[in-house]
């Protein structure tokens, strides 16, 4: 089934690669580096970076005297900021986002395939850890005129079902499942919650539905064979997101006809 | 077919995105997480309760530290350590807070409503000042009525004041009747009764007469006030 308006917002896969006994240092300089050698139409944007503090098991009190500060990623844009590319010290990020129009799997799967081999190359990697694949769905549901909200099951055929309160129902909510045997040697995961309503939105209740799919940890290590399990999961994905959702539902993202 | 999964594991396995709201990402310059809870600040005697909790977050630098509010941008606080970079942001947005407060708004310029705003929008102006008392300086008497210490003062407003040797300096109960005094005196935000004396001064003061007075007015020197077409 194939969607006019697909509630996907962003989609970003993600490559973990085997530290080796050369692995060259990881500062931001080299993370800048990265993007100006590897994406030269991609910008860099933001930085991360952590500190290790050691703390009393006892008295749970920080010690402040000796604090590390340690870069973690970096993150660049594309000049039409549809896409992002992120990048720590063995993992590599590609972020497809929806803002104006969806290209769909395919395009992203390539791009992210093309981008990690520069990473690679840059970064000396040549063995994956793993691979993931994650959706991110916003889903409007209008606010029916009888001003007495919206029934889940109406909606959604995975939901919460929680107690009737005394004040009331409870209207936001999240809650994480496990999909399990989504796809061969991976672990999947579903993650539904509320939105807090704005001002100017109080046309629709909004739900985030996140999907991810991480292979199994050494199974995959060439880029090849990530290709072929990010296909599989791709599809097994498709199908579990036609089965969450009612056909009331799906009709909020307009199929196309013929489907 | 579904099975429950720790929260924990989903937050990190979206770790990546870049449409949450709420991201690490949000501000490059806070990107380092090291987060604290805060429902207010206290300088001196002075507190500022927040409109609703908020985050303090600390990044550690090169050298030292900085401490900010997360929601609050312009204003940061530097220090050797965490402890001293909370002191800077406690005492730059005391100070920003009290020169704002002290302007009306058409003092202000377009920069300094913007800091207002903000400022406002994470303090809880309304509990602020129903519960900052008021400073005043003023000028009283004191007298004794009929025991042989300071009894009352009375305010050259007209308003009598109990002494409550409590809540008074010392020093005031060393006055004879009919001194004047310039006091400090704190008074509720809302009902203006006097809380307490801080300091007292011995002046040298009286009040005019009434023939006094009327002789100032009639010798105040007179202005020419410029004739023309008003045009409003």
């Amino acid at each position: 089934m194939q969607f006019k308006k697909p509630p996907v917002v962003e989609a970003w896969i993600e490559f973990g690669f085997a530290l080796t006994q050369e692995d060259s240092p990881w500062d931001e300089d080299k993370a800048k580096a990265l993007i100006t050698t590897c994406f030269p139409g991609y910008s860099p944007e933001s930085f991360l970076k952590y500190a290790e503090i050691s703390v009393d098991a006892r008295t749970g009190k920080a010690d402040f005297s000796n604090v590390q500060e340690l870069f973690d990623r970096i993150r660049a844009f594309s000049g039409d900021k549809d896409r992002c590319v992120q990048a720590r010290r063995n993992v590599f990020v590609f972020n497809q986002l929806n803002r104006t129009q969806w290209f769909g799997y395919r395009a992203m799967a390539d791009a992210a395939t093309e981008a990690v081999g520069q990473y690679m190359q840059f970064r000396g990697f040549n063995e994956l850890t793993h691979v993931s694949l994650h959706y991110r769905d916003v889903v409007s549901i209008p606010v029916p005129n009888d001003e007495k909200g919206i029934r889940l099951p109406n909606w959604f055929r995975v939901y919460p079902e929680v107690p009737q309160e005394a004040l009331g129902t409870m209207s936001a909510f999240r809650f994480d499942i496990q999909l399990p045997e989504l796809c061969k040697e991976s672990d999947a995961r579903l993650s539904i919650r509320s939105l807090p309503l704005t001002g100017q939105e109080e046309t629709a209740f909004k739900f985030s539905i996140d999907w991810h799919v991480v292979s199994a940890d050494n199974k995959i290590k060439e880029i090849e064979a990530a290709r072929g399990w990010l296909d599989s999961a791709h599809d097994a994905l498709r199908s579990s997101f036609e089965k969450a959702f009612t056909p009331a539902c799906l009709q909020l993202f307009e199929p196309l006809e013929g489907d | 077919m579904f099975c429950p999964t720790m929260t924990a594991n989903v937050v990190e396995l979206a770790s990546w995105n870049i449409t949450e709201s709420v991201s690490p990402y949000q501000d490059e310059q806070l990107s380092s997480m090291l987060i604290s809870p805060v429902d207010g600040l206290h300088v001196g005697q002075t507190r500022y309760r927040f409109v609703r909790p908020a985050n303090l977050n600390y990044l550690p630098k090169a050298k030292g530290w900085t401490c900010s509010l997360i929601g609050l941008t312009g204003y940061v606080g530097q220090g050797d350590t965490p402890e001293q970079a909370f002191d800077e942001l406690k005492l730059s947005i005391h100070t920003d807070f009290q020169v704002l407060l002290r302007k009306r708004p058409f003092e202000m310029d377009e920069t300094e409503r913007c800091r207002w705003v903000r400022l406002t929008s994470i303090i809880d102006l309304l509990h602020y000042r129903t519960t900052t008392p008021i400073k005043t300086r003023e000028l009283g008497q004191v007298s004794f009525r009929r025991i042989s210490r300071p009894y009352r003062v009375k305010w050259i407003s007209g308003e009598n004041y109990r002494i409550n040797p409590e809540r008074v300096p010392a020093e005031l109960m060393s006055c004879a009747t009919g001194q004047w005094v310039e006091a400090e005196v704190v008074r509720h935000p809302v009902s203006h009764k006097i809380l307490r004396i801080e300091s007292v001064r011995k002046v040298s003061f009286r009040l005019p007469s009434a023939g006094e007075l009327i002789s100032l007015w009639e010798n105040m020197p007179k202005a020419e006030v410029e004739r023309g077409e008003w045009a409003w």
